[in-house]
Parts: structure tokens; C-alpha cells; sequence
């Protein structure tokens, strides 16, 4: 752009102060003219207002959306809820079907914000939360792998293993519990990977584990008996 | 703005060094992260608002201090020696222990994130929350009060787990054990022996109407789950 730095000037020329060099200039610039007319066009949108019985739908929407938890800290979520979708609510039209979707899309922002907290048990609830999602996107399961592979607390790992039982044939839940076999890991989460592979049936990933001779006696131990017992079901 | 200590570089080894670390915001409660390769972690209570650290013949221990949370950490690969916490009694603490003793930690109020790999883990008259895992020791918990809502988790591979809860603690329990046996105070609703294709003993049920979750999990300790005032 050839009026690189004018931009300040032409800020100052819409709010009135007289430049009469930059007037000059902008009276031959064709880049500067669109800009102006651009900003003009923005400055004269009206700010939309939402209709009266949006605020009454909307809570009955989240009711019915918040009711299997019954949870006293969906309440919480509700309020955040609320908030995001009254802000968005004056910008964009908001239809109530969308309503929906927005608040389908703000428990999963939930069950993320969950996974990243500090405190080992909000992530357990994080886990909780995630799981009880309906049907939680990519995004959710990678969050909960990634809990799975690189968590602090063995027993928030654990529990994501757990959790993640129910997607264990999502190629990047089978990824993971693969790795978790390979690398140098607490024999705790290799049985949790174990159980992972053997729900996604790939028995023969498991099988080949036996000719590891580093694996731990514990995991070497289960890994048979999970194999037996998958055997006789 | 962020302060660093650094124990045992500069007074040498033989004495046992004390220092008070304040919390930069004592109105809230603070974090205290420790960590040793090959010592022992003791955490106790004290009516001040600060955090004392003291280690026994210093090899080599930084403090950092970061707004509300308190980070100690072995420098470099040496030998550590045993580290002894006095916190604030609302504190929330992260823990982790490799060889040596393992961690003790008695009175202290918050949310509790504990590890060893081979020494035992023993939490004593605690409250809040606890997340606590001992690979090959012994973990025992005594829970005064537990936070309402919130899920727990205790898990061992060869160890005992041994944790004792209040009597009117409402909650879902979900207890695992692989090869050891299960033994409970509370009756765990329907005792359930899932079908799925899982090795191993698998108990859940609602205990006093149910609440968050509390997962008990072993490979080969025995699981004993006990009523604060039963015996």
C-alpha cells in the first residue's frame, strides 16, 4: 500500500481535524478514498437489538440443555452462556436454532477450559464433564488424548483412558494408546492402554507386545490375562 | 516479578538451612510445588502466613516464588536431602517423589495433587480435595473433610491403598483392582461386577445419594476403604 503511516492522519481527517496536506493528497489517492468511504459505511451501521422473547427462549433452551447434569456448577456455565450469547446477540442475527448450536459449542469450551486447570481434580471433573458430553467433537477427544498421554497426575491420565473407552476406535485415541505401549511409561497407564486397544479389537497390537523383553512384569502379567479373557467372551 | 533462592550452593553441606518464603497475595491461598529425585517430602501447618522451607545437609535446592505459588526443585542430578514444608493451613499442594521415604503431609487444607514412585504416600487429617498415587509404596489417606462436589482419585500398583473418609461423605464410588481385594466400611450401593472385557474386580455405586466421583485403583494392593469413627 502506497499510504503507509497515513493512517493516523486519516483517522484524525474522520474525526475533523483540518490537515490540509493530507486533504491534498487524499483528494488524489484512490486507496485512500476507499478506506475513508469504508470506515464511513461501518461508522453508519446501526447496532441491531435483540427481540424481546429472546432472552425467555434462551433460558428455556438452557434448561433443557442443562438438565441431565443438574449439576450446581452449570449454573455457573449458564451465566458464561448467557454472557457470550447476549454479547454476540447485539452483533450478529441470532436465530434460536443457532441458540442451540452455540450452546452445544459452549459446554465443549467448558470441558476444555476444564482439562487445563490447575488443580488435579477440576480436570478430573473436566474428564467427567467431557465424557458426558453427547457427542463430543475432534477437538474434545484430542483434549482428552492428549490428557491421556502428557497429564501430570497418573490418576488424571487414568481417567481419561477411562473416559476415552467409549472412542476407542477414533484413530487418534488407537495412535495414542499404541505410544503408550512403546514409550517408557508408568506400567499403570500401559494397562490403561492395554484396555484401550483391546476395546478398539486390535488384539494383535496387543499380542505383539509379548515379544518386548523390556516390558514390566506387572503389564506383561495383565496383558496376558486381558488376552485370555478376551479369549473365552 | 519472580524471586529464586538457591539453598546449599552457597553455605555449604552440613547444616540444615531454613528459609521463609512469603506469599506475594496471603489473602488468597497459596500453591506449594515440590519436587525430589531422592528425599523425602514433609508438609506441615503453621500459624504463619508465609512458607518455611528447610532442608537437612543441603546439596543443591531452588525456591521460586511466583505470585501465589511457591516452587521447590532439586538443582541439577546430585543427591537431595530431605525437604521439611510448613504452610499456611489453607494451602493447595502438588507433590512429587522419586526414591527416598516417600511424602507426609498432615493438616493442611486444599486441593491436594500427590505423587511417589517408590515411597509411600501418607496424608493425615487433610482436607479438600486429594488426588494421590503411589507406584510401589503404601497410601494412606485420612480425609477430615472433604470438598463438596469434587472428584478424587487413589491409585497404587503394588501398594496398599488405605483411605479413610468422612461417614456422611455423598459420593460415587468407582473402585478397580486388578489382583488384590476390596474391603469397604460404606456399602457401595449395588455392588456391581461389570461385564466388561476387564480384568480384574470392578465395583461403582452411590454412597449417602451419590455425589462427584471418587475412583479407588490398585494392581496388586489390597483396596480398604474406611468410615472416619468405625473401629
Amino acid at each position: 500500500m502506497p499510504c503507509r503511516g497515513r493512517e493516523t492522519e486519516l483517522a484524525e481527517h474522520l474525526e475533523g481535524v483540518a490537515n490540509p496536506e493530507f486533504a491534498a493528497h487524499l483528494a488524489q489517492c484512490p486507496d485512500c478514498q476507499a478506506l475513508l468511504g469504508m470506515w464511513q459505511r461501518m461508522g453508519g451501521w446501526a447496532d441491531e437489538a435483540p427481540d424481546a422473547g429472546l432472552a425467555v427462549r434462551f433460558r428455556q433452551r438452557l434448561n433443557n440443555e442443562t438438565k441431565p447434569m443438574g449439576r450446581g456448577w452449570m449454573r455457573w456455565a449458564g451465566v458464561a452462556a448467557a454472557i457470550v450469547v447476549s454479547f454476540f446477540a447485539g452483533r450478529t442475527t441470532t436465530d434460536v436454532s443457532d441458540l442451540r448450536q452455540e450452546v452445544r459449542g459452549l459446554r465443549e469450551v467448558v470441558a476444555l477450559a476444564l482439562l487445563e486447570q490447575q488443580s488435579a481434580s477440576e480436570r478430573l471433573r473436566g474428564i467427567r464433564y467431557s465424557a458426558a458430553l453427547e457427542k463430543p467433537d475432534e477437538e474434545v477427544i484430542a483434549a482428552l488424548t492428549r490428557t491421556l498421554r502428557t497429564d501430570s497426575s497418573v490418576d488424571v491420565r487414568l481417567a481419561a483412558a477411562d473416559a476415552l473407552r467409549r472412542y476407542a476406535r477414533t484413530e487418534t485415541v488407537k495412535q495414542a494408546a499404541r505410544e503408550l505401549l512403546t514409550e517408557n511409561e508408568s506400567p499403570m497407564v500401559q494397562v490403561a492402554g492395554i484396555d484401550l486397544l483391546l476395546a478398539a479389537r486390535e488384539r494383535g497390537r496387543v499380542e505383539q507386545m509379548r515379544t518386548n523383553l523390556n516390558l514390566d512384569e506387572n503389564v506383561r502379567k495383565y496383558l496376558e490375562r486381558a488376552l485370555q479373557q478376551e479369549n473365552w467372551e | 516479578m519472580r524471586w529464586i533462592w538457591i539453598l546449599g550452593l552457597v553455605c555449604g553441606v552440613g547444616w540444615a538451612e531454613r528459609i521463609s518464603v512469603p506469599f506475594r497475595d496471603p489473602s488468597r491461598p497459596g500453591l506449594v510445588k515440590a519436587s525430589a529425585l531422592n528425599g523425602s517430602i514433609t508438609v506441615q501447618t503453621h500459624a504463619g502466613k508465609e512458607v518455611l522451607v528447610e532442608v537437612g545437609a543441603a546439596k543443591g535446592w531452588a525456591v521460586e516464588e511466583e505470585g501465589s505459588s511457591v516452587r521447590i526443585s532439586p538443582v541439577g542430578q546430585g543427591k537431595n536431602s530431605d525437604l521439611q514444608i510448613w504452610v499456611p493451613e489453607r494451602t493447595s499442594l502438588n507433590l512429587r517423589s522419586v526414591n527416598g521415604r516417600g511424602i507426609f503431609v498432615e493438616n493442611v487444607e486444599g486441593d491436594l495433587d500427590v505423587e511417589s514412585v517408590n515411597g509411600s504416600v501418607n496424608l493425615n487429617n487433610v482436607s479438600g480435595t486429594v488426588v494421590a498415587h503411589a507406584l510401589n509404596g503404601k497410601l494412606t489417606v485420612r480425609l477430615k473433610q472433604v470438598s463438596r462436589d469434587k472428584p478424587m482419585s487413589f491409585s497404587t500398583l503394588n501398594g496398599t491403598v488405605d483411605v479413610t473418609l468422612p461417614p456422611d461423605v455423598a459420593a460415587n464410588f468407582q473402585v478397580r483392582n486388578v489382583w488384590g481385594e476390596i474391603r469397604s466400611d460404606f456399602a457401595i450401593g449395588t455392588a456391581v461386577e461389570t461385564k466388561q472385557p476387564r480384568p480384574g474386580k470392578m465395583l461403582t455405586g452411590r454412597v449417602n445419594g451419590g455425589g462427584p466421583e471418587i475412583s479407588f485403583r490398585s494392581m496388586n494392593g489390597s483396596i480398604y476403604i474406611r468410615k472416619a469413627g468405625v473401629r
